[in-house]
């Protein structure tokens, strides 16, 4: 059989006819286009591709579990979307599990919208993983509980269809100088156990709404002792050491991890209510880029990458409530984010948030037992 | 009538309502009414009897649709249910209609997006550009290179970076 090769496609279409095209593909196969060449990568990246694609959610995940209110109309999950234009509530009411009272929040991956939770108190404690925006909800099996956790993260693949869960916990014992490592994998659908972590790396108290950051492949949390990285593929770790200006002891508590530009970033307030971010331009060789200071008063918040940032500062433990009482910041979410500083309060501080982007298409993963529960 | 001519001289016959599903002839058509002979300079006969295949098959669906429901507000309430079910299975031989004619070879598809592009039949370009996106589903980077016979012009670092840059990955 002789295959007759076509003429080059980029050749014969013009770039708008392309751009139909690619309009009509799946986040999965956008993903593959991106490595074609440099005229697709510039293509797909098109702004009207993205905004043609299936109906996507991103913003941040918002639930309110047992631990901020015992109404019941209270518990529920919501995705607050933060867009160019105005922002707006998508409310997940389609997974029972979500409106229980003990449900907690483990993780939520950074991409295609799976949230990982737990069900129950301290007896008869439930592990399921499950997607909102498709409805999708699967138990999976328990890791051990008897060690207390340190800290979550649950990563989608590429593909979407599979992913993989980290877990820290602490060994019962006082003498906590190390951590245990298990790693959830949905190929194999079991929990395997990861060389123990023996440095004294401390994660925030609250983990859990101290936002990680997943880049480059890694889960990234950000510790006293530097910014610990876990490998999801490889399944090592290693701590990235922060630079000068960051290991000031007084910053730390205004201080997050983030992503700018889809790169691992520091971000801390400054004593002058001045935002200084460093981006970590080569990640593979650990080095910093220069320091780049905005004061989130001015214009600049109308840059919408500027405002993600500003988010991210909000909802981190320590900082978020006391910025909201600063009046400076009461244009920000009036102007841009069509909240009061007051719904914003409830917002925000009323439960778990999450950073939260999701496609509609359904986990292959999650799909051989829909609603277990 | 109307008289279309393709670029390499051959003329062709239609309806005025088969040559109005292209904005471009309909637009033309609405200006300036005694036209009855477009010359159309961007595509071939092979190619236009393609398309006016396509055309005539979606007017005479439409028309028959339309005669079905004209057929079924005078018959009054008692037969409706027929053509409700004749309309459903009629949509669903457009589709199985639509999906046998754009089983072509590439060449042929691409020519067939440009003219649906040019002569702007929105139904086509739909069809079309979703059949190409048809090909390229569940390809790896490597086949639809040499599919769509695409060059690749990234040094073996670029690709690299990109790979890392890919948000979602994990593997």
């Amino acid at each position: 059989m002789v295959a007759i090769t076509p003429l080059p496609i980029n050749e014969v279409l013009p770039e708008d006819v392309i751009v139909e095209i690619l309009t009509n593909l799946h986040p999965d196969d956008l993903s593959v286009c991106l490595e074609i060449n440099h005229k697709f990568n510039q293509l797909v990246n098109d702004p009207y591709v993205k905004s043609r694609q299936s109906k996507t959610l991103c913003g941040y995940l918002i639930h309110n579990g047992h631990n901020y209110s015992f109404l019941p109309d209270q518990l529920a999950m919501k995705c607050l979307e933060v867009g160019s234009s105005a922002s707006r509530f998508e409310v997940f009411d389609n997974l029972e599990i979500l409106k229980q009272r003990y449900t907690t929040v483990e993780a939520v991956s950074q991409c295609r919208g799976l949230v990982c939770c737990v069900l129950g108190g301290y007896l008869n404690r439930r592990y399921y993983v499950c997607k909102p925006a498709t409805g999708q909800c699967r138990a999976i099996p328990n890791p051990k509980l008897r060690f207390k956790t340190a800290a979550t993260a649950i990563v989608a693949s590429l593909s979407g269809q599979e992913f993989k869960i980290v877990r820290f916990s602490l060994p019962r014992s006082g003498r906590s100088l190390y951590l245990r490592c298990e790693v959830f994998d949905s190929r194999a659908w079991r929990w395997h156990r990861c060389n123990d972590i023996n440095q004294d790396i401390r994660f925030p108290g609250d983990w859990r709404r101290d936002g990680a950051v997943f880049a480059h492949g890694s889960m990234h949390w950000f510790t006293q002792q530097g910014i610990f990285a876990f490998n999801m593929h490889k399944e090592t770790w290693k701590l990235i050491a922060l630079p000068v200006e960051f290991k000031d002891f007084e910053n730390k508590h205004h201080t997050k991890i983030t992503l700018r530009d889809a790169k691992l970033s520091l971000v801390c307030i400054n004593h002058d209510d001045q935002v200084v971010v460093r981006r970590m331009d080569r990640y593979f060789e650990e080095e910093w880029g220069p320091q780049e200071v905005i004061c989130f008063s001015n214009a600049q918040i109308q840059d919408d990458s500027w405002l993600r940032i500003f988010i991210d500062l909000i909802y981190s433990s320590s900082f978020g409530p006391n910025s909201l009482s600063n009046y400076k910041w009461e244009g920000v979410w009036k102007d841009r984010l069509n909240l009061n500083a007051k719904d914003a309060t409830k917002s925000f501080m009323g439960g778990d948030v999450f950073r939260f982007q999701s496609d509609s298409t359904p986990c292959k993963a999650l799909q051989q037992a829909t609603s277990e529960l | 009538m109307i008289t279309l001519t393709s670029s390499d001289g051959v003329q062709f016959d239609v309806r005025e309502a088969v040559a109005k599903e292209s904005q471009i002839i309909r637009d033309m058509i609405q200006d300036d009414c005694v036209i009855t002979n477009i010359p159309l300079a961007n595509v071939n006969h092979k190619i236009l009897s393609i398309v006016l295949e396509y055309c005539q098959m979606h007017v005479d669906k439409t028309e028959m649709e339309v005669n079905a429901s004209k057929h079924q507000t005078t018959t009054g309430e008692g037969s409706s249910s027929v053509p409700v079910a004749l309309k459903v299975s009629s949509n669903k031989n457009l589709n199985d209609w639509d999906k046998e004619f754009i089983n072509v070879d590439l060449d042929t598809l691409y020519d067939l997006i440009l003219a649906a592009n040019y002569l702007n039949i929105s139904g086509l370009l739909n069809l079309t550009t979703q059949a190409a996106a048809d090909i390229i589903k569940g390809k790896t980077t490597e086949e639809i290179r040499a599919t769509f016979n695409i060059k690749n012009d990234f040094t073996p670092e670029e690709e690299a970076a990109i790979r890392k840059e890919n948000p979602w990955a994990f593997e």
